[in-house]
């Protein structure tokens, strides 16, 4: 079995080597995700030592101290278990070598192990990245020895290893016994949810520096609510967190080898008893979501050929090629669940905000209500990145269809443009009304709110239209080109909310000639994007060299 | 219907195809047969507009495809070999798609992409998304989106690899019955029992060389005169187009 094991993390290193030597877009990947994890370590690091520095002058309680540590702690760990989760059902269950595997003779207990492995290794790294520098952070501040910081390595090993076990049992058990597609959609879309929310907070640390935001006071007194909770002392990262307390100065070797003992004894406990379950039901598990990955639904009658729930729109707009591209186009947009999910996490943040205004009860004259159309438009845009500035990305593999079909760079533009614009509009207008209707908007600035989307989002949708037929942001013909790629993304949003701002200043200024002259400027801007869009897929559609 | 006319493609120093001058008429099956490598991928490519020759012309319909490329691919319905489909899209919404796309009347579309799903036993899952398809089924959803349009000229890379005998007999099938309505097949394969079955004429191409083109009874003929004087062939032995292909392309 060990054997086993060994061949195969063998051939995944070899694999791993093989594409970081021979593949640019690996290495530009790897590049990137140094970069991302670089950003959370200084962005944990501020924050901690900024917390650890509180601390330390205020000489806190040292309840309070470990309750700060836990919560450094179950942050570190939600994000590893967030990855971990995805990647388990992933690497466990849908891998396609796995069907090899599994017709190998290797037992499926030995798959497990080497799968188990290889996820363990393979988030090292990120349990190191986000349980690390507040750690680091908390042994500078307090002025620990050196060995503390070696115990870190050991420390983050242990706790990664229960938490995968945790999860590969979880998720084992889940496939085995709960396994349903709606089960395994909810689980994606949840990883989904949690990484947004934890790059939304984690960016919040961003403004630790600012007076103005109390983040600081916010999680003392977090922490500090959450101190007396006996029951956590049972939890993984709470020994962890003892652990490497023990290490300061009134700690004796007894207490210290007492949690070493405890974290390195729970860590093979729990390897054990995935290793047990997984001996019992991995493969079963496994046939059971390979099951559901073929199983389709029932045919339908020969007399049931109505075409869709959408005939009474085609009716209505008949069937055009231009009607075809954008059903398609939709389709393609909504097919996407995280993209869906990352519009449900920005409805999310804006209903709070309405929420929040609303429970106040805060009126249309404050700053707050003023800004909330700006965000709106501003967020149905964002949310239409998929089809506009990622629409032609996600064709790349069925290029080929628009290529050796009867339609010209014009069609393929406008279909995008009119599919991101209904859409957007569609969103912009009805949360405008809700804001509206909600925050009692009085009536001489209803026209501003619901003026807003229908003139800024044409040109808005044109721009972001034209800047996803570039070459390296539909990487058609193009090799992928990550950091221009975020560049264009970052500089197409400065654009955007500049073409949201303006109508707005335009229209407090209550000055006729600048607002007939920023009417003129989008139309401009329109013309010239569509112009610039269609001559980008003109050159997209023709045979390559 | 289909006319090259020194139809070259280089990559880099590579000759993919060289000066390939060829002409397929209305209503004939075309068999572009060739070793792996050969060229054939490279000349449909060329053919359909996805890649721009070194040189030389290619005309469909009468069409430049490079310069009257819209109404070039108006007439014409392309199967790759490996056929990347809008995934998320059940098969019903694909054909229909690509059935406005070509500007196909609604109600006809419909009676036949009724028609064929159920020909090519594809009824049961026509709701289904394309994702849960298997390869045969991708391809048979393919050839229903192309045929739903009545191409004059259809290209197709392997049109019965993945397919089961049942269905790839009725795909030969329906193939001979469009051709018989005027519309010109292309097609390229490694199964030389089914070239031989359903092909009007083929043509062999190896190292991107066409080395011989006509009917099997012209390129039985041919083969005869390149051994005029063979050494232990049987001159009264049927040969089969697996022999000619075998012997043709002995050096590739």
């Amino acid at each position: 079995m060990v054997k086993n094991i060994k061949t195969l993390l063998k051939a995944d290193w070899q694999g791993w080597m093989n594409s970081l030597k021979q593949s640019e877009e690996t290495r530009r990947k790897s590049l990137l995700k140094g970069i991302g994890y670089l950003v959370f370590i200084a962005a944990l690091s501020v924050l901690g030592s900024s917390l650890f520095t509180h601390l330390r002058l205020t000489e806190a309680d040292p309840t309070l101290m470990l309750s700060v540590i836990n919560g450094f702690m179950i942050f570190g760990i939600i994000i590893v278990a967030k990855e971990l989760m995805e990647s388990s059902l992933k690497i466990l269950y849908e891998a396609p070598e796995t069907a090899l595997l599994h017709a190998s003779p290797i037992q499926p207990v030995a798959i497990f192990g080497y799968k188990f492995i290889y996820l363990s290794i393979t988030r090292f790294l990120s349990i190191l990245c986000f349980l690390g520098p507040p750690w680091v952070a908390f042994g500078v501040i307090f002025e620990l020895p050196w060995h503390f910081y070696v115990g870190l390595f050991p420390a983050c090993l242990c706790l990664l290893i229960i938490i995968t076990s945790y999860i590969t049992i979880s998720m084992m058990v889940i496939a085995r016994f709960f396994s349903s597609g709606g089960l395994l959609t909810t689980l994606k879309a949840l990883g989904t949810v949690i990484g947004v929310t934890m790059g939304f907070l984690i960016s919040l640390t961003l403004l630790i520096g600012l007076e103005t935001v109390p983040v600081e006071q916010f999680l003392l007194k977090w922490a500090s609510a959450g101190a007396t909770d006996a029951a956590a002392t049972w939890y993984p990262h709470e020994w962890m967190g003892r652990l490497l307390l023990s290490w300061t100065a009134e700690s004796t070797v007894g207490i210290r080898l007492r949690w070493i003992l405890g974290g390195c004894g729970v860590s093979f406990a729990s390897v054990g008893l995935a290793t047990l379950i997984a001996q019992r039901i991995y493969q079963r598990g496994w046939e059971k979501i390979r099951q559901l990955k073929v199983k389709r639904k029932p045919g339908r009658s020969d007399t049931d050929t109505t075409p869709s729930k959408l005939k009474g729109i085609a009716l209505i707009v008949g069937r055009s090629k231009i009607r075809a591209m954008m059903l398609k186009d939709f389709r393609i947009f909504a097919g996407h669940s995280g993209r869906l999910i990352a519009i449900v996490a920005l409805t999310f943040y804006l209903v709070v905000h309405i929420g929040i205004l609303f429970v106040r009860g805060e009126g249309a004259d404050t700053n707050a209500a003023e800004m909330l159309p700006v965000q709106i438009v501003l967020y149905s845009i964002l949310i239409t990145f998929g089809i506009s500035c990622n629409g032609l990305r996600d064709e790349a593999k069925t290029w080929w269809m628009l290529k050796s079909a009867p339609v010209t760079p014009k069609l393929v533009f406008t279909s995008k443009l009119l599919t991101t614009l209904l859409c957007a509009l569609v969103y912009a207008e009805f949360w405008s009304l809700i804001v509206i209707y909600l925050l009692r908007i009085p009536q001489s600035n209803w026209i501003p709110v619901l003026l807003t989307p229908i003139i800024t989002l044409p040109a808005g949708c044109a721009v972001n239209t034209m800047i996803g037929t570039l070459p390296w942001m539909a990487e058609l013909t193009h090799q992928p080109k990550p950091f221009l790629r975020i560049l264009t993304f970052t500089v197409t949003l400065i654009i955007d909310i500049i073409l949201i701002m303006v109508p707005i200043i335009a229209w407090y200024t209550q000055s006729l000639v600048l607002f007939i002259g920023l009417i003129l400027f989008l139309a401009c801007v329109f013309v010239i994007s569509y112009r610039w869009g269609t001559s980008n897929l003109g050159k997209l559609l023709v045979a390559q060299h | 219907m289909i006319e090259t006319s020194n139809l070259t493609k280089y990559f880099g120093k590579l000759c993919a195809v060289d000066a390939l001058t060829l002409q397929v008429d209305s209503g004939e099956i075309f068999g572009f047969l060739g070793p792996n490598g050969a060229g054939k991928t490279t000349t449909i490519n060329m053919l359909t507009g996805l890649l721009r020759p070194t040189s030389g012309i290619a005309k469909l319909g009468g069409y430049d495809i490079q310069k009257q490329s819209l109404q070039a691919k108006a007439i014409f319905g392309l199967m790759p070999d490996t056929p990347h489909l809008y995934e998320v899209l059940t098969g019903r919404q694909f054909v229909r798609m690509v059935s406005d796309l070509y500007g196909v009347p609604p109600k006809k579309a419909e009676s036949e992409l009724e028609t064929l799903l159920e020909q090519l036993e594809l009824i049961d899952a026509a709701d289904d998304q394309i994702k849960a398809y298997s390869y045969g089924m991708q391809k048979k959803i393919l050839l229903i989106s192309l045929l739903v349009h009545h191409p004059q000229i259809l290209f197709l890379d392997e049109p019965t690899s993945g397919l089961d005998p049942r269905s790839a007999r009725t795909v030969r099938e329906i193939l001979r019955e469009r051709c018989e309505q005027g519309c010109t097949v292309f097609m390229t394969t490694h199964i030389l029992e089914i070239a031989e079955r359903i092909c009007d004429r083929v043509g062999i191409i190896s190292k991107g060389q066409l080395i011989a083109v006509g009917t099997l009874a012209e390129l039985q003929q041919k083969k005869r005169e390149l051994h005029a004087q063979p050494t232990g062939i049987n001159q009264n032995q049927v040969e089969t187009l697996e022999d000619i292909f075998l012997d043709l392309t002995a050096d590739a």
